[in-house]
């Protein structure tokens, strides 16, 4: 497949063709270039804390277990019994000694590696000494709790992908005085559309005064929008096909002031006021191709088909930070003070997102539409630092470095 | 709605504080409301700080866990302002149809309070796209839950003190809800 025809820069355009997003061939491919081959965002460590704690994810296409071995050591493998590659386990999260394949009886340890292949008089000697186990991932990266797995022997280094995005991601997780943070339970939510929309949109800064505009009016109305937000900020965009939407903190709402101010007061004596006023900059981050870090939560991307998309949405406890300040971000998560906050399938802003989604997968369909066009702002890119770019605050900077990439991971 | 008479000088209960006759009429009024789009009239059923529940695990503190929705009386009204002012997610604007059935009460410890349990069944469609482009839109969806309602007495009226729907398919992912269950 000729993908290099798929996206267009010129020095003042840039396209994208439609088929990008409805074509199934072409989600095939990304599934395994993008997701298998690259590096994949699969759980977070605080999801299986105990020896013996697994939870199920995917790698694009491949389902697998992330488990916490006897060793205390964190495997990914491929959830698929190797006699007939019947999925092994199908609870979303638990614990276990074993893992039973339900068909034959084949178990497996904590860590993947065989344990029993059932009815052994049954076969010459020697059969099956070639099968170790399920199917492990090739690499397994674990950075600030969020573990990383890739089926291509061969992918680039970790900190290659990540390149100069290695920064703000930690300075989200500097938030926590313990240095990581606890997953708590996800918002689960499905979408009628690819699963690119959302990659797109968390760090679109151009798009929240349009879609957003009933959200706005309803904080206004209760005394709740922080005006001094106001449309400042940038956009940032990497090599690794990260990107970033930077806005200022603005006004925390009143009865949550004490407590913020007195969070950011631990963070500057911890990290000295520059970084602390650095990092505590608002940032959508997101890492390609599947994870966003959102204010005090963790977006994963999941695609379905190409039509279709689920996103989990999981609040985030700082580790070592004082109970008051991790209450107040519950408080703001789950009741909705914070406009980019509360339950994507029917809170007041995501919901609004995820229509869109919807309607622009039905706008391409036919294919007539046939290029996407992400200009806003590109005359105008800076870069200053290698392989990271910035642009004004809604500027479609991240999505280019997000396709640039894209082109170079497909082709 | 009455509980009790003097018999030989000794209170009996001889019926129970809402019968189920009752319950259903409060219940189906509320059906009524949602599906006739009065929502505004909805918002008064509830106690002043009664709870709206849409729980992924109702065994969990859902001030300490995600839930799909957990509304206190200013979230509702948030939530049928958003309505009310071109919520894309909702415009154009689901129509539901709630059936209610399996109603049973139960009394509580608390003299002014009730328990109710029904069964809903919650047929939804957005209209508007004549030419089935969008996935979803112009298509009944049915979303069915087990409810729980603790009704509180206040004065004649009954009021909700919670409304607890668990859906069956709470624990997956799910599309939008942006109308009321």
């Amino acid at each position: 497949m000729n993908t290099e025809a798929l996206i267009k820069e010129t020095e003042d355009d840039f396209r994208v063709h439609s088929r990008i997003y409805t074509d199934p061939e072409i989600f095939n491919l990304e599934m395994q270039k993008l997701f298998e081959e690259g590096w994949c965002y699969v759980a977070h460590e605080s999801e299986v804390p105990n020896v013996g704690d697994f939870r199920t994810s995917a790698v694009g296409r491949i389902p697998v277990i992330v488990s916490r071995g006897d060793d205390g050591k964190v495997y990914v493998n491929v959830n698929a019994c190797r006699h007939r590659g019947t999925v092994v386990c199908r609870e979303e999260r638990g614990n276990t000694r074993f893992f039973v394949c339900p068909y034959h009886g084949w178990s497996y340890k904590r860590d993947g590696t065989i344990n029993n292949i059932t009815d052994r008089d049954n076969f010459p000697d020697d059969w099956g000494k070639d099968i170790k186990g399920l199917i492990a991932a090739d690499h397994i990266t674990n950075y600030r709790g969020m573990i990383f797995a890739s089926f291509n022997p061969d992918v680039e280094s970790f900190d290659t992908h990540m390149g100069p995005l290695k920064k703000y991601v930690d300075f989200w997780f500097d938030h926590a005085v313990e240095g990581h943070v606890r997953v708590l339970k996800p918002w689960r939510a499905l979408y009628q559309g690819n699963w690119k929309f959302q990659l797109e949109n968390s760090t679109d800064g151009w798009h929240a005064r349009y879609v957003h505009v009933s959200a706005l009016k309803t904080l206004t109305e209760f005394g709740e929008y922080n005006s001094n937000v106001g449309w400042a900020g940038c956009t940032r965009g990497f090599a690794g096909g990260h990107g970033i939407l930077e806005r200022p903190r603005g006004d925390i709402p009143p009865e949550l002031k004490s407590t913020f101010d007195m969070f950011q007061q631990e963070l500057k004596s911890k990290y000295g006021d520059e970084y602390g006023e650095d990092m505590f900059v608002r940032r959508h981050i997101t890492i390609f191709p599947n994870i966003q870090l959102m204010e005090f939560k963790l977006r994963i991307i999941q695609p379905v088909a190409v039509d279709q998309t689920i996103v989990y949405e999981f609040p985030v406890e700082l580790v070592g930070t004082s109970s008051e300040v991790n209450e107040s971000i519950r408080t703001r998560l789950f009741k909705e003070v914070s406009i980019s906050s509360g339950s994507p399938v029917s809170g007041m802003v995501n919901a609004d997102d995820v229509e869109i989604y919807a309607r622009t997968q039905a706008g391409l369909s036919g294919g007539h539409m046939a290029w996407l066009r992400f200009g806003r702002g590109i005359h105008r890119e800076k870069s200053e630092r290698e392989n990271e770019w910035s642009g004004q605050d809604m500027d479609e900077l991240p999505q280019r470095c997000l396709y640039r990439k894209w082109l170079k991971a497909m082709s | 709605m009455f509980i009790s008479k003097v018999v030989e000088g000794n209170v009996m209960s001889i019926l129970p504080l809402l019968s189920r006759h009752e319950a259903e009429e409060f219940l189906f009024k509320e059906a009524r409301l949602i599906d006739e789009d009065k929502l505004e009239e909805w918002l008064t059923l509830f106690t002043e700080d009664g709870i709206y529940w849409l729980p992924y695990d109702d065994t969990t503190d859902p001030h300490e866990e995600t839930s799909i929705i957990y509304d206190d009386s200013r979230q509702r009204e948030k939530r049928i302002y958003q309505l009310r002012h071109k919520h894309l997610a909702q415009d154009p604007p689901s129509r539901t149809i709630h059936f209610i059935s399996n109603v049973e009460v139960e009394e509580t410890e608390t003299p002014t309070e009730v328990i109710v349990l029904c069964n809903s069944m919650v047929t939804e469609m957005r209209p508007g796209d004549h030419q089935y482009l969008q996935h979803g839109l112009s298509k009944p969806r049915t979303l069915s839950g087990r409810c729980k309602y603790r009704l509180h007495q206040e004065g004649d009226d009954w009021k909700i003190a919670i409304k607890q729907v668990d859906l069956i398919d709470r624990d997956l992912p799910l599309e939008n809800i942006t109308f009321i269950i």
